[in-house]
């Protein structure tokens, strides 16, 4: 797709984004929009990690570190929210440091059964330090986040499904946005080589312990601040929502969506959640059904979904194309 | 000291333990070993051998061992159908065997939930009497397990050392390109090393039917302990699979008689995490 056409579309799509909650007013699809804009950044963080030619099983584990962190800070210390979402956010990229360093020589399946064990490990801290994560009960009376407003004084309390989907679509588009700046900087570019080949990269002076290290960090970042958007949107946190489950999840998300780009991190969130209400229906079979397109869909789709709406996309403004006589496709 | 008098117990409930993870862990590990898929639905293959044992056995009336003949086959036949199928086609894709084999294990899962329902089975004791040589305490279903399992592990070694399925199966394991230069015909070592993995998954399930309870999401207690298993002895190492098969049993028969069963949980798991960060491939280099 030519580039202006492109960034036309996802002006419109933002757009459309934005009055959702003005033209939909059933809290359920709302909740829904909200889980899979959580999804995103979560699967759009890892996505950019996998670009070192590694896969994490952490994020759920930094998304519990991000939730907690944000709760503790906001109920014990009254630190307001605005501050306790990049907190959320360092403290996972703190851990992220020091778990990395450690850990991130190990290669391929062996570093993907590592970040698994930390999220048991990370979830069973949370289970059995009672008196600071309240155990299994978690903790629960979250407040909602006090915003203050930017024009006049006074102060946005974020307890809707309608607002609350407004604060999580600018985290969403500021992530995003901070993603792809990245992606395109020369840091990008390493990272780009990497994916192609981690053994030319280090031929080319690339230090690929570093960026790993930074891959990983950036990736645990963005899901502390998904952590800290759950715990104050759900008001209540416990170990159970952090299980390397969700983690699965994120990683079966980028396979079904694609690794390639922040599309594919888009389109796996979304297609994921409803599937996953999709299935809803069908009773006992709702995890055959849900089995068997996940298996259909990687098998018949192995970029991922997002190499399918591009082609689908390229199509439709195919006749552009031929009528431009534009020499880059 | 009354701890002497119980060490040869111990070390009969580790060696029963000991051979259930080498045969739970065994397929899981020549499936990664030969052909570098992490089969996440390992666990689910040990269910259905456990209870297609029950379906013969108490539904429609067969011997012990003719059902578990036939849980085994069935298993394995499964495992060949699902590898050309589904798992030959996401080779190439990234995390593609992971994500689809955890597709596989919700489905088998929901099959056998449908099937059998939620509800904990079991079947009788094949063996009933206990044997005793002293202080030694052990009923007979846990002797003739112990002898099954080591009688089936010898023949898979037989297996594997002796016979030129077995030989081109190592062949393709150590580097397939080569091995098909050899002229060795690497799909179907594939197909049939996935089939005798899943086979020794569900044999592992046939065995343990008497003994344990029998349940649609049993088997996730399985994967964790070949995980286990195979981090401790080495991802692909068939050797490997029974040091950290004896490991794992004996040390949690150890610590379990005397810290209890939950500290003996949470050991396996640190000792896994301290492996997996210093000594990644093993106790026993793979290959």
């Amino acid at each position: 797709m030519n580039d202006s056409l492109a960034k036309l579309s996802y002006g419109i799509l933002l757009l459309l984004l934005v009055l959702v909650p003005q033209v939909i007013q059933d809290q359920f699809i709302l909740h829904l929009f909200i889980t899979i804009f959580f999804y995103i950044i979560l699967s759009a963080s890892l996505s950019f990690f996998n670009r070192t030619g590694q896969l994490t099983l952490a994020q759920a584990a930094f998304m519990g570190i991000g939730a907690y962190a944000s709760t503790l800070l906001c109920m014990k210390l009254h630190l307001p929210f605005l501050m306790t979402l990049p907190l959320s956010g360092f403290v996972s990229i703190v851990i992220a440091l020091i778990l990395g360093k450690i850990v991130l020589r190990a290669r391929g399946v062996y570093f993907v059964l590592i970040t698994f064990s930390f999220t048991e490990i990370t979830r069973l801290i949370f289970v059995n330090w009672v008196s600071l994560f309240g155990g299994a009960n978690g903790i629960s009376n979250i407040p909602a986040p006090r915003i203050p407003l930017l024009f006049r004084s006074g102060v946005v309390t974020v307890s809707t499904k309608g607002s609350y989907y407004y604060l999580t679509l600018v985290v969403l588009v500021l992530s995003l946005v901070v993603l792809l700046r990245i992606t395109k900087s020369p840091m990008g570019n390493v990272f780009r080589i990497l994916r192609e080949s981690e053994l030319l990269s280090q031929s080319l002076g690339v230090d690929v312990s570093k960026y790993k290290l930074i891959g990983f960090t950036i990736a645990s970042f963005f899901a502390g601040i998904v952590g800290c958007l759950y715990a104050h949107y759900y008001r209540y946190i416990s170990p159970h929502a952090f299980t390397f489950w969700e983690s699965v999840y994120v990683v079966m998300i980028c396979v079904i969506g694609g690794f390639k780009n922040l599309k594919g991190a888009v389109i796996g969130s979304a297609v994921f959640v409803f599937l996953t209400e999709a299935v809803r229906a069908g009773k006992e079979y709702q995890l055959i059904i849900f089995g068997v397109v996940i298996i259909v869909t990687v098998i018949f789709c192995p970029g991922g979904l997002e190499g399918l709406f591009t082609r689908v996309g390229n199509r439709i403004t195919g006749l552009r194309k031929l009528t431009a006589l534009n020499p880059e496709s | 000291m009354q701890i002497i008098f119980m060490v040869p117990q111990i070390l009969i409930n580790g060696l029963f333990l000991s051979l259930l993870y080498i045969l739970m862990a065994l397929g899981f590990n020549m499936i990664f070993g030969i052909m570098g898929v992490v089969n996440f639905a390992h666990g689910e293959f040990y269910m259905l051998g456990a209870f297609i044992v029950y379906q013969m056995v108490k539904l429609m009336n067969f011997n012990y061992l003719v059902g578990l003949s036939i849980a085994v086959v069935m298993v394995g036949a499964l495992g060949m159908l699902l590898e050309p199928v589904i798992f030959k086609r996401v080779r190439k894709i990234e995390a593609g065997d992971f994500v689809v084999s955890l597709a596989l294990a919700f489905i088998l899962q929901s099959i056998a939930l449908m099937i059998w329902g939620p509800e904990d089975l079991g079947i009788p004791s094949v063996y009933t009497g206990i044997m005793r040589m002293g202080s030694l305490v052990i009923p007979v279903e846990r002797l003739m397990t112990i002898a099954y399992s080591t009688a089936l592990l010898i023949g898979f070694y037989l297996f594997v050392k002796f016979t030129r399925t077995g030989q081109s199966m190592r062949a393709v394991a150590q580097d397939a390109e080569v091995a098909s230069l050899q002229g060795i015909r690497v799909e179907k070592v594939y197909v049939l090393s996935f089939g005798i993995g899943c086979a020794l998954a569900g044999v592992a399930g046939a065995l343990i039917s008497p003994i344990f309870s029998i349940f649609p999401y049993m088997g996730g207690f399985a994967l964790l302990k070949a995980f286990i298993v195979v981090v401790i002895g080495g991802l692909g190492s068939i050797p490997g699979a029974v040091l950290g098969g004896i490991l794992l049993g004996m040390g949690e028969s150890f610590i379990s008689t005397f810290l209890g069963g939950a500290v003996s949980d949470i050991m396996s798991f640190i000792g896994v995490l301290i492996l997996l960060i210093f000594k990644p491939e093993g106790l026993l280099r793979a290959k």
